[in-house]
C-alpha cells in the first residue's frame, strides 16, 4: 500500500519533469524566434517564463527530498530521484542559456530580421534532442538515451561551422560586427543547451543502468577499468 | 573477493520431511565481516543461520544434505563434538532470552558449563563480556540483580554477552533487534560493528536499512533459494537480480 502511494507519487514528479522539459524546449524555440526576428517583446515573454521553470524546479527537488525522507528509496527508484533532482537543475540552466539569448535579442540595437540557416538548424535539433531525452527518460529508453548523448557532437560541428561564417562577415565588412558578434554570443548559448542536454542523457543511463557515458569515456581515455579519482591526481 | 573465508556452505540442503526448505546453498561468510541475510519470512533464512551451528538437529524430521565447512572442516563430518561446535559458533536470538537467574549468572553459565570454576577467572571474563557487549557501566553495581530486571534492549545486550562469554568466533544473530525500540536498535547495531572486529558476524535481518547500515556483505534468500549475494552496497545501489531488487524496493515481501 505505501509502496503504491510512493509509486503514485513518484510518477506524478516524473511528469512534473516532462513538464518542465517541455517549458525548456519552447524558451529554447521562443527566444531563437524572437533572436531571429529581433522582436524584444517575444524576447521578454521569455525572461518572464524563466520564473515557472525556476518555480517548478524548487517545487520538484522539494518533492525529492520528501520522498527520499519517507521513503527511504534504493537501487533503481534512488538513482531515479537523485537523476531526477539532476535533471531538473539541467533544465533549469536550459531556461537560463533561453534567457540569456533573450537579453541579447532586448539589448540589441539591430531592428531586422536575420536570416541564418544554421541557428534554424540547431535550434530544431536541440528541441528534438531534447524531446528524446525526455521521452527516453519516460519510457527508461537507454539506447534513445545514448544517441541523444552522442548527437551533441553534431551540434557542436554546426556552432564551429556557424562561428567560421561570422568571423568571414567580419572581415568582409566591419559593419558586420554588431551582427555577427551578437550571432555568435547567440549561438554559443544555443551550442552550450547542447552540452546540457548531452548530460541529460548521460544522467538517463545512469538511472536505468547504474552506469555513466562519461566514465566510460574516461575509461577509454586513460585506458583503465575503473576510474579513480585518487589514482589519476597522482599522475598530475 | 579477496577476503578470507570464515565458513562456508556446499551445495546445502534441508529437508523438513518432504518439504524442501534450502535449495543448494553455496555462501561463503568472511572472517571479520557482518554478513546479512534477508529475505521475506519462510524464505529459509532462519533456517540457514540454524544450520551454520546444527541447531537445526534439534527440529525434529529436519534432514541437511551437503556440507559446511567452518575453517575448512565439515561440522556436519561425525567426529565433530556439537557442544565445542555451539562455543566456536554462539548464537543470539529474536526475543531476548535471559535464563532466570542473576546478570552474573546469565554471562558465567557459558563458561562454567565449559568447565571454569574459578571466581576469579570467571569475574573478569563476566565484565569483559559485559564490557564488550556495551552493557557493564549499566549493571557493574547490580550484577546480582535478576536478568529479569532488566529492559528489552539491555536483555538482548545481555544475551550478546552471554553469546561471547565463551569466546566463539562466529556469532550468528537472528533478528536481534525486531523486539527492541530505536535507540536499543542502535546500540545493538554498533555493538555488531564492534564485534566484528573480533569475531565473524552472521546476521537475519527484516529492516532492510539495517543491512545496508551494518553489513559489509548481503545475501538475499526468496523460497528457499539464494537468489544473490553480493557486497552490500552492490545489492543495495543495484543489484543483478530483479527479484532482489523488487525485495529490497519493497515490491513484494
Amino acid at each position: 500500500m505505501t509502496k503504491e502511494v510512493f509509486y503514485s507519487k513518484l510518477k506524478e514528479v516524473e511528469d512534473e519533469v516532462i513538464e518542465m522539459g517541455n517549458l525548456c524546449i519552447s524558451a529554447l524555440h521562443t527566444s531563437t524566434e524572437a533572436f531571429l526576428n529581433c522582436d524584444k517583446e517575444l524576447a521578454e515573454k521569455v525572461i518572464k517564463g524563466d520564473d515557472l521553470i525556476d518555480i517548478r524546479e524548487m517545487e520538484i527537488e522539494d518533492k525529492c527530498i520528501k520522498l527520499i525522507a519517507l521513503y527511504q528509496p534504493v537501487a533503481t527508484d534512488l538513482r531515479t530521484i537523485l537523476t531526477i533532482i539532476k535533471i531538473i537543475s539541467k533544465l533549469e540552466k536550459i531556461g537560463d542559456c533561453a534567457c540569456k539569448i533573450a537579453k541579447i535579442t532586448i539589448k540589441s540595437k539591430l531592428d531586422m530580421r536575420r536570416e541564418n540557416e544554421i541557428i534554424i538548424t540547431m535550434v530544431e535539433r536541440l528541441e528534438e534532442m531534447l524531446k528524446d531525452a525526455l521521452r527516453a527518460f519516460k519510457n527508461r529508453d537507454e539506447k534513445l538515451a545514448r544517441d541523444v548523448y552522442a548527437r551533441d557532437k553534431k551540434i557542436n560541428k554546426l556552432y564551429e561551422q556557424l562561428y567560421r561564417e561570422m568571423i568571414s562577415y567580419i572581415l568582409e565588412d566591419p559593419r558586420n560586427i554588431t551582427m555577427a558578434t551578437e550571432t555568435i554570443f547567440m549561438a554559443k548559448y544555443l551550442e552550450r543547451s547542447g552540452d546540457i542536454i548531452a548530460s541529460i542523457g548521460d544522467r538517463v543511463v545512469f538511472m536505468i543502468t547504474g552506469e555513466r557515458i562519461k566514465e566510460e569515456e574516461f575509461e577509454q581515455k586513460y585506458k583503465v577499468k575503473e576510474i579513480k579519482y585518487i589514482k589519476l591526481k597522482k599522475e598530475y | 573477493m579477496g577476503e578470507k573465508v570464515k565458513m562456508e556452505t556446499k551445495n546445502l540442503n534441508l529437508y523438513y520431511g518432504d518439504f524442501h526448505a534450502l535449495k543448494n546453498i553455496n555462501l561463503p561468510i568472511y572472517e571479520n565481516k557482518i554478513t546479512a541475510l534477508i529475505g521475506p519470512s519462510g524464505c529459509g533464512k532462519s533456517s540457514f543461520i540454524r544450520c551454520l551451528n546444527r541447531l537445526i538437529d534439534l527440529v525434529p524430521n529436519a534432514r541437511v544434505e551437503g556440507k559446511v565447512l567452518l575453517d575448512g572442516k565439515n561440522i556436519y563430518d561425525e567426529d565433530v563434538d556439537v557442544v565445542e561446535l555451539r562455543k566456536r559458533v554462539g548464537m543470539v536470538f529474536q526475543k531476548p532470552n535471559p535464563f532466570p537467574m542473576s546478570i552474573y549468572d546469565n554471562v558465567a553459565f557459558g563458561p562454567r558449563i565449559h568447565g571454569i570454576k574459578d571466581k576469579e577467572t570467571l569475574d573478569k571474563i563476566v565484565e569483559w563480556a559485559l564490557k564488550k557487549a556495551a552493557l557493564w557501566d549499566e549493571v557493574k553495581d547490580n550484577l546480582k540483580k535478576s536478568a529479569f530486571e532488566l529492559s528489552g534492549g539491555q536483555q538482548q545486550r545481555l544475551c550478546i554477552a552471554r553469546a561471547i562469554a565463551v569466546k566463539p568466533e562466529v556469532i550468528l544473530l537472528d533478528e536481534p533487534t525486531s523486539a527492541l525500540d530505536p535507540i536499543s536498535t542502535q546500540k545493538i547495531e554498533d555493538l555488531m560493528v564492534e564485534l566484528k572486529r573480533d569475531y565473524t558476524v552472521v546476521v537475519v535481518t527484516h529492516n532492510m536499512q539495517q543491512a545496508s547500515r551494518v553489513s559489509d556483505y548481503t545475501a538475499f534468500f526468496l523460497m528457499g533459494e539464494l537468489i544473490e549475494f553480493d557486497k552490500t552496497e552492490k545489492i543495495f545501489l543495484n543489484p543483478s537480480r530483479k527479484e532482489t531488487e523488487d525485495y529490497i524496493s519493497g515490491r513484494f515481501g
